[in-house]
Parts: C-alpha cells; sequence; structure tokens
C-alpha cells in the first residue's frame, strides 16, 4: 500500500465500518480519473463515504438529490438576467463542485441523466454558447436504487458506460454494524480535517498514468476482454472503452498497492467492479459469471 | 502489388548477389542484368516504363541471342551464368505478385551459389553468405504484415538460416566428392606472377615487389633456423649468355629419393594456384609426395598443373649422399656458351692462385664480389650483348639473378660443376598459426656447386653482396602486405618505418587473416576425396554410435523447442519452480495468477513459504515489471538450489 494514501484509507475505514475493500475501490476509482456509481439501497452510508472522502481530500463537496421533476438547469446552472448589470449572468450549478454525490440518479428524467453524464464525461458544461470548466478533480459518486420501483428511469448501458466503477456497499457485518450502533450513529461523524491537498491528488493521478503495464498483463486484459465477447454468457461483451477503463483501474489499483507495475491480481481485483456493470450483471462480488470468465482466462 | 520499400531492398539485395559475377563474366552480359535492374529500379516510381505484353518474350529472346553470340556458341560455365545472370534480370521485369518475387529470391540464392564456382576463398564465402542473408531479409520483409525493424529483421534471418547450417555441415562431409574440385575451373592463360620457366636478368626482379601469396608451409616441429630456409624450385642447366634454360634429360623422373642424413624436417605445403608444374620443399626433398614425382637434379615435379591449391607433405634432412656425377651432369654443369673472355680467364687465374679446391674457389669469388664494391639494385638497367661480361667489369651492379648467374659462370669456367637453382628464401612466419608464408616477394635464385666427396654444395652469391637484405628476407618480421622494405631501403640501412598504433594493429590484422584463410584452405578447401575416405574409413565401425548421438541430440533440440527451451528464461526458471511445487502436490492452475498460487502454497506449505515468496516476487517483478528478466531468472534458480 502506498505510504501516502495510508493515513486517507485509514480514517476512511473509521468512518465507514467493515468496508475496507469498498472504500479502497472508490479511491481507486478518483485516483483513475474515473466516477462511481453505487448500487444499493438507502442507509448504507453512501453519503457519509462521499463526503469523508471530499473532506479528507480537501476538496468541495455538493450532494444532489435527484428527483423525477429535477431539470438539467438545476444541475448545471443558468445564465440568469442581471437587473443592475443588465446583463445575462452564469450562475454555476452545483456541478461546480469538485465532489458531487448524484444521489439516487435513477429518479431523474433520462434528460436530465444525459445533461450529468454529458458534463461528467467532457469536465466541462456549455451553456447558451458560453464554454464553463467543471473544476479539477472532479469525481462523481452517484446512486442508484437496485430495486426497479415505479417512477425510475434506469441508466442504459450507454450511460452506465461512463461510470469506471460499479460497486455496492451492502450491510455491514455484524461486529462492524455492533460497533456502529454503539457509537450511536454520529450522522455528522468525527470533524474531519483533510489530510492532503487537491494538489496532491492531482500528482498522484498522475502518477497512476505512469504506472508500467507489461505486454504480458496487456495480452491478460486482452483475453479478459475478448473471452466477455465469445463466451455467449453475456448480452453484450466488453468494449474497447471498458478495455481502457479496466486498465486505468488496474493501474491505479497497483498504485493504491504501493507498486509501479500492474500485475495480474489488480486486473483481477477490479474487473468486477469494472466489468460488472458494462456486462449487465449486478455490481461487485459473488457473480457466478465473471468468476467463470476470470477462470476460463489463462494468465500469462 | 508489391510495396516499393521492399522492392527496393529486394533490388539491392540482388544487386549485391551478383555483384562477384560482375567481375568474371562477359561485359555483354554484365550490361544485360544491369540494365534490367536500373530498368526495374525506375519502374518502381513510373510503372508505365516497363515492358509488358508481346514485349517480354521479345527480351527474352534478344537476351537469350546476345549472351549466346557474345559467347560465340560455347556451351561452358561462362555461358552458362551469363544465362542465368540475363535470365534473373529478366524475371525482374516481371515482378508483380507473391510468386514472382518467390521465384526471383530462389533465383537470387542460386545465383549466390554459383560464385563458388569461381572463387571459394573465405573472403568471397562471407560474402556469400552475407549476400543470402541479405536476400532472406527481403523475403522477410515481403512476408512480414509490417514493417520489422532491423533488430527483428535480424533476428528472424538468423532464425531462418541457423536451421540450415548443421545440414550444410552434414552435407559438407558427406556429400561424394569429384576427383578434384567441386568442377574444373576455367582460369585465364594468363597465369599469376610467379617463377617463369627460364631465368633471364629481371625474372625475379619482377617478383621482388609482389606481396601476392606462393605457398605456406607448416612444420610438424619447429621450423628451421632462417639461414636454411632455401624453398627449391627450378635448377637451371643451360645458359646461352643471356637465359638459364632447364635440361630435359635432367628432367627425368627420379624413382628414389636421395639418401640424407642428419636434422629431419616434416612439413606440409599449401601451394597457391600457379598453373605450372613446381613444387616447393626445403632444400632437397628426402620423400616425393603422392601428387609430384622428383627429378634427376633433386626438385619436385606436380604431375599435372597446379591450377588448384594444392597441399603435399614433405620430408627434408640437413643434407644428403649424392650419387657421383653422371657424364651427361658433368657436361651440363660445365657447359658454357662460348670461351671465356680473356678478362674473365685473367680474373680465375688470379683468384684461383690462393684457393685449393672448388669451395676455396668459391669464396675467392664470393670475396671477389665484396672486395670490389658490386652492388645490390634492383634496377640495373639491361646489359649489353656479352651480359657476363659487363656485369663482372663494368656495371657491377645487379640483383640475385645477377650474382648467381655470374657465380655459376665463373665456376663453370674455372671446371667447377655448378648450376642455378630458383625458388624463394625465407618467409614469414605466423606467430598465432605457427606457419610460414612465403611471397612471391620471397623469390630468390642461388647457386649449387659440385664438390667431390660432398655432392651439391648451395652457395648464395648474393649473401656475399647484400647480407642484410638477405638476413632480412629470409626472417620477415612484417607480413608482406603490412611493409615490405624494399631491397634499396634495406641496403641503406634505413630504419625501419615507426611502430605506430596504426602499423600494429594492422600488422595483427594482417598476422590474424593469414592465420584464418590458411585453416579455411586446411579444413574447408582441402577437404577432399582422400580426407572423406579417411573420415568414411574412421566411421566405417561406428557409424551406428554416430548415428546414434546425432538423433539424440536432434531429438534433444526438439524436445527442447517443445518444452519452451526457447521460451526465456524467466518463463523457463518460473516453469522450473511450478514443475517442482507440482512434486509436491501443488497445482497452479492456468487462471490462477502468481501471487494467488503463492498464497495458496504457501498456506499449505508454511516451512517453503520463505522461498516461495521469493521466487514468486522475483517473477512478478521481472515478468510483469520493469526488473532484469536475466537476473530474475538466476535469482529464481538459485533460490531453486537451495530448496
Amino acid at each position: 500500500m502506498d505510504v501516502e494514501l495510508r493515513p486517507l484509507l485509514a480514517t476512511l475505514a473509521e468512518v465507514i465500518l467493515g468496508k475496507e475493500r469498498q472504500i479502497r475501490l472508490a479511491v481507486c476509482c478518483l485516483l483513475a480519473r474515473g466516477h462511481l456509481l453505487i448500487e444499493d439501497i438507502p442507509g448504507v452510508g453512501k453519503t457519509t463515504l462521499s463526503h469523508a472522502l471530499a473532506q479528507l481530500l480537501g476538496l468541495s463537496y455538493q450532494r444532489v438529490q435527484f428527483t423525477s421533476d429535477l431539470l438539467p438547469a438545476d444541475i448545471l446552472g443558468a445564465a440568469i438576467y442581471d437587473e443592475r448589470e443588465r446583463t445575462f449572468r452564469f450562475h454555476p450549478g452545483p456541478i461546480f463542485h469538485q465532489v458531487v454525490l448524484a444521489d439516487e440518479i435513477n429518479r431523474a428524467s433520462p434528460k436530465t441523466q444525459s445533461a450529468l453524464l454529458e458534463a461528467m464525461e467532457e469536465g466541462q458544461v456549455s451553456i447558451e454558447g458560453e464554454t464553463h470548466r467543471l473544476p479539477q478533480p472532479f469525481f462523481v459518486i452517484a446512486t442508484q436504487n437496485p430495486f426497479h420501483q415505479h417512477g425510475t428511469f434506469p441508466l442504459p448501458e450507454s450511460q452506465l458506460d461512463r461510470f469506471l466503477m460499479c460497486i455496492r456497499l451492502g450491510y455491514p457485518d455484524p461486529r462492524a454494524e455492533l460497533a456502529l450502533l454503539r457509537s450511536g450513529g454520529r450522522r455528522d461523524g468525527p470533524d474531519l480535517g483533510p489530510c492532503t491537498t487537491p494538489e496532491r491528488l492531482r500528482w498522484w493521478q498522475a502518477a497512476v498514468d505512469r504506472v508500467h503495464v507489461s505486454d504480458a498483463v496487456l495480452a491478460y486484459l486482452l483475453a479478459l476482454v475478448r473471452r466477455s465477447r465469445e463466451m455467449g454468457e453475456f448480452p453484450l461483451g466488453l468494449s474497447p472503452r471498458a478495455g481502457l477503463a479496466l486498465l486505468r483501474a488496474a493501474r491505479a489499483w497497483a498504485f493504491l498497492h504501493g507498486r509501479d507495475s500492474v500485475w495480474p491480481d489488480d486486473v483481477r481485483e477490479v474487473f468486477a467492479p469494472v466489468a460488472g456493470h458494462r456486462l449487465r450483471q449486478a455490481g461487485d462480488d459473488g457473480n457466478a459469471a465473471l468468476e467463470t470468465l476470470l477462470e476460463s482466462v489463462a494468465v500469462p | 502489388m508489391i510495396e516499393p520499400a521492399c522492392l527496393r531492398f529486394l533490388l539491392v539485395a540482388l544487386l549485391l548477389v551478383v555483384w562477384p559475377h560482375l567481375f568474371h563474366l562477359h561485359w555483354s552480359h554484365v550490361a544485360l542484368f544491369l540494365g534490367f535492374w536500373a530498368w526495374r529500379w525506375l519502374g518502381i516510381a513510373r510503372p508505365r516504363l516497363l515492358p509488358r505484353g508481346p514485349w517480354l518474350p521479345l527480351l527474352t529472346l534478344a537476351a537469350a541471342v546476345v549472351v549466346i553470340v557474345s559467347r560465340r556458341g560455347a556451351i561452358d560455365l561462362a555461358t552458362s551464368t551469363g544465362l542465368f545472370v540475363a535470365g534473373l534480370g529478366l524475371k525482374l521485369m516481371e515482378l508483380k505478385r507473391d510468386r514472382d518475387v518467390h521465384i526471383v529470391v530462389l533465383l537470387g540464392w542460386f545465383v549466390a551459389l554459383t560464385q563458388f564456382l569461381y572463387d571459394q576463398s573465405l573472403p568471397m564465402t562471407l560474402y556469400a553468405f552475407a549476400a543470402a542473408a541479405l536476400l532472406t531479409a527481403a523475403a522477410v520483409r515481403f512476408e512480414a504484415a509490417v514493417a520489422l525493424g532491423w533488430r527483428p529483421l535480424a533476428r528472424t534471418v538468423a532464425g531462418l538460416m541457423a536451421p540450415a547450417l548443421p545440414l550444410a555441415v552434414l552435407l559438407f562431409l558427406f556429400f561424394p566428392r569429384p576427383q578434384s574440385g567441386f568442377v574444373r575451373l576455367p582460369f585465364d592463360a594468363v597465369a599469376r606472377t610467379g617463377l617463369a620457366d627460364v631465368m633471364e636478368p629481371g625474372a625475379v626482379a619482377r617478383l621482388a615487389t609482389s606481396s601476392e601469396l606462393a605457398f605456406r608451409v607448416d612444420f610438424e616441429d619447429e621450423p628451421p633456423p632462417p639461414a636454411q630456409r632455401y624453398w627449391r624450385a627450378q635448377v637451371f642447366w643451360r645458359f646461352d649468355g643471356r637465359r638459364w634454360l632447364r635440361h630435359p634429360a635432367m628432367e627425368q623422373p627420379r624413382p628414389r629419393p636421395f639418401p640424407g642424413q642428419g636434422r629431419r624436417y616434416r612439413y606440409w605445403v599449401t601451394v597457391e594456384p600457379h598453373h605450372r608444374r613446381w613444387l616447393f620443399s626445403l632444400g632437397v626433398p628426402a620423400t616425393v609426395p603422392a601428387p609430384a614425382r622428383l627429378t634427376r637434379d633433386g626438385v619436385l615435379r606436380a604431375r599435372a598443373p597446379v591450377d588448384e591449391r594444392l597441399r603435399y607433405e614433405v620430408v627434408s634432412r640437413d643434407s644428403y649422399r649424392f650419387p657421383a656425377l653422371t657424364p651427361l651432369a658433368r657436361n651440363l654443369a660445365l657447359q658454357l656458351p662460348g670461351r671465356p673472355s680473356p678478362e674473365v680467364v685473367t680474373l680465375l687465374a688470379e683468384l684461383r692462385r690462393g684457393a685449393d679446391g672448388p669451395e676455396a674457389l668459391a669464396v675467392a669469388v664470393l670475396s671477389w664480389f665484396r672486395e670490389q664494391k658490386f652492388r645490390y639494385t634492383l634496377h640495373p638497367g639491361t646489359l649489353g650483348p656479352r651480359p657476363i661480361d659487363e656485369f663482372l667489369f663494368r656495371r657491377r651492379a645487379g640483383f640475385c639473378e645477377h650474382y648467381a648467374s655470374a657465380f655459376v659462370y665463373l665456376m663453370r669456367a674455372a671446371g667447377v660443376p655448378a648450376r642455378v637453382v630458383a625458388g624463394y628464401l625465407g618467409g614469414f612466419l605466423n606467430p598465432r598459426g605457427r606457419f610460414l608464408e612465403v611471397y612471391q616477394a620471397n623469390a630468390h635464385a642461388w647457386a649449387e656447386i659440385w664438390v667431390e666427396g660432398k655432392g651439391w654444395v648451395r652457395v648464395d652469391p648474393t649473401r656475399a653482396v647484400a647480407p642484410a637484405y638477405v638476413e632480412q628476407v629470409q626472417d620477415l618480421p612484417d607480413p608482406v602486405s603490412v611493409a615490405m622494405p624494399s631491397p634499396q631501403q634495406v641496403l641503406e640501412g634505413r630504419e625501419a618505418p615507426a611502430s605506430t598504433p596504426v602499423r600494429r594493429s594492422l600488422r595483427s590484422l594482417a598476422i590474424f587473416w593469414g592465420d584464418l584463410e590458411h585453416r579455411w584452405h586446411r579444413w574447408v578447401l582441402g577437404y577432399d576425396r582422400s580426407v572423406q575416405a579417411r573420415l568414411f574409413a574412421w566411421l566405417g565401425k561406428r557409424w551406428p554410435a554416430v548415428a546414434f548421438g546425432l538423433a539424440a541430440v536432434l531429438a534433444l533440440v526438439a524436445f527442447r523447442r517443445q518444452t519452451g527451451g526457447r521460451r526465456d528464461p524467466l518463463q523457463a526458471a518460473y516453469e522450473a519452480f511450478l514443475r517442482r511445487m507440482r512434486r509436491d502436490g501443488l497445482v497452479k492452475a492456468p487462471h490462477e495468477t502468481p501471487l494467488a498460487f503463492a498464497r495458496r502454497a504457501a498456506a499449505r506449505r508454511p516451512q517453503q513459504a520463505a522461498g516461495i515468496r521469493a521466487v514468486t516476487e522475483a517473477f512478478l517483478e521481472a515478468h510483469y515489471g520493469r526488473g532484469d528478466r536475466r537476473r530474475a531468472a538466476r535469482r529464481i534458480r538459485a533460490t531453486l538450489r537451495r530448496w
């Protein structure tokens, strides 16, 4: 594990009890400059995680609750006429924050969803012919309820692809839950001071790009991607973009573990969170089809 | 459609393959090939220039006519090679599809082979290999889907050519050999430099500056001392006043060699082809090699002209017991072109006064040469109608043949049987191979006089006149190609050129090359029917064992290839580790990552956890990381040894 990242992960583990792997995946996703989709029922700590992450990294944070009547302008911002100056002035929306929690994204209309996802992809917002750059680093954590309820609009595959990873938090194990109850569930949590700076985070992100990937690992990754297309188990195989995402995530995972080269283990570790939602299989862990896929590809 | 870059590469490779032929083919054949070649080269950029349709058969016909007419219909090697090279040029005209490229490459390989019909020397062999490799590279470039870098290209070519090597060695060893050489090589009637059939003034001097090799000698033991290194080749009896000629009666074969005594030298002479019949021996030979016979005057004659490099074994002794002089030999050894002039008679009367016997007279003549300040020079100028008198009393400057000739004349005039001997003196002792290299520049002429009771005694008049020069020549300090000091320089006592680093490296290069070439001649070109017969005889009873051994080697190579012997060392080392673990009942599944396997294995075999971790870490670092593969492989092997 990278020494510099250790305090960050340790503090996060104190905030969200018993979810170390998920915490790591979230940080990994952030390091890989990707966005995170958390697919889970309410009340398992999604908000706490994203809030704590923003605080610890010293990033600005905004939470947006998605509802069916939410309009794109409510997220992106709008140009409003200023009486005094007699001009239109752009009022940035909640998306102009470094960490944005888009809660229950599948409740909003497709129009609003796609406005958010477009901004995520392009890193900028265009309104009335003016382009506004989003802050850097920019990290979106979206949550969605796995159960299809009335009045929800599940994200289409093309939109799901925008998220680097999709994870589930799940219920805490009994011991962690007991500790949680004992602490009284202080909603605001301990007062978290930033333990690093945005500059540092950007430096880490740059370092992730320099992590070495050998031909052997590339071959392994390629074999996994191709196998997903041939297997017939999945309606759609992994796209080339998914392969790139897998590569980025594996690099970040290796960096997170203090290495400067990617091992096949890194690819395996991030495979389920990165490939799961793209293969229309449920998120993390315990997925038989993904496991079969991994077991059918030899490690070079 | 063929990619222009590949096509240019192929054309350059073909030009280099054909290049050696350009020097011995008829000029019209060369022009044909070069013309087609240039045409094709231009056609790369402007395909419209290339001939098509009925033009191709017309061109073919025209080319064939040119080749046959230029050779005047002779069916020989030059014509066939000419047709072949012209045909290769023609084939370039229709280089369109992959198949054409394959044919051209095959033809190119064959042309590279045909060059051996003309020249089998080591440089040419290396050149042919390089050209064939280049041609193979051109073929690989055509086949490769992507443009290869130089290194992968070289590796592919080496990988393709290497398997042919054992086959080539086997064929070389076991292919039946014709009686002599591969084919009868046509050689130009213009012989190379070398000794002439007659000795006339200037004949040897002409050779004095030639750095061409005459022959090489390997000795069984130590080579003879420099003063003994007289290589006899010709004996001249008849003198017509200007030229010395051999005598047919004395060239009759002598059934047995002369009985010799004293120190024994056994040596092997490798003669460069000179297209005459003489062979060389250290003094008088005591044995007669198979390809030669011994003449009555004690020199070796080849049974056929030496058109190919010839190697033979001879033994020489320090001294011999010669049978008494026959009347014919005595007459010949006293023959004079006419009555000696009064000046000669007076001189001889004077010299004879203090001299008792032929040897004392010889010493007196030599000291007279010395006292009268005779000069040694390569450019004595031409002599008039009475060359001996002019040389002895007026010019007093000459080269070794002048001295040998004048000395023998004086001895004969004084009634001592004498003859002129021509051959080579000294040579350069190659310190790497311990063999003597004798060059044309070592050509020399000296005299032999008949002494009753002793037989023929060698006298070298040049030694009396120019001792420094003779000493220099009989044991050359450098190979001639590096620096042959002119006789003038030696005589004037000029310092040898300073020993600069360039000169020193040139010298060692010449020595190295001479050694390499000699080995090539001995082991490769010298591998003839008789040597092959010896190999077969040796194999006679052993062949099952040898065949079994070869089969075993082949099987081993095949096995290693299959089991990844050709894989990189790291994979091999890691597989060795996996085999070790398998013996312990731990099998790594293909989909299992090395790290996962190591964790599982360490949990099952806690006492070996350290070793497992060390091996896995080394493998991961090098295989997936930036670590050095070879070093990691060594570390894994070391860990496995300590297991």
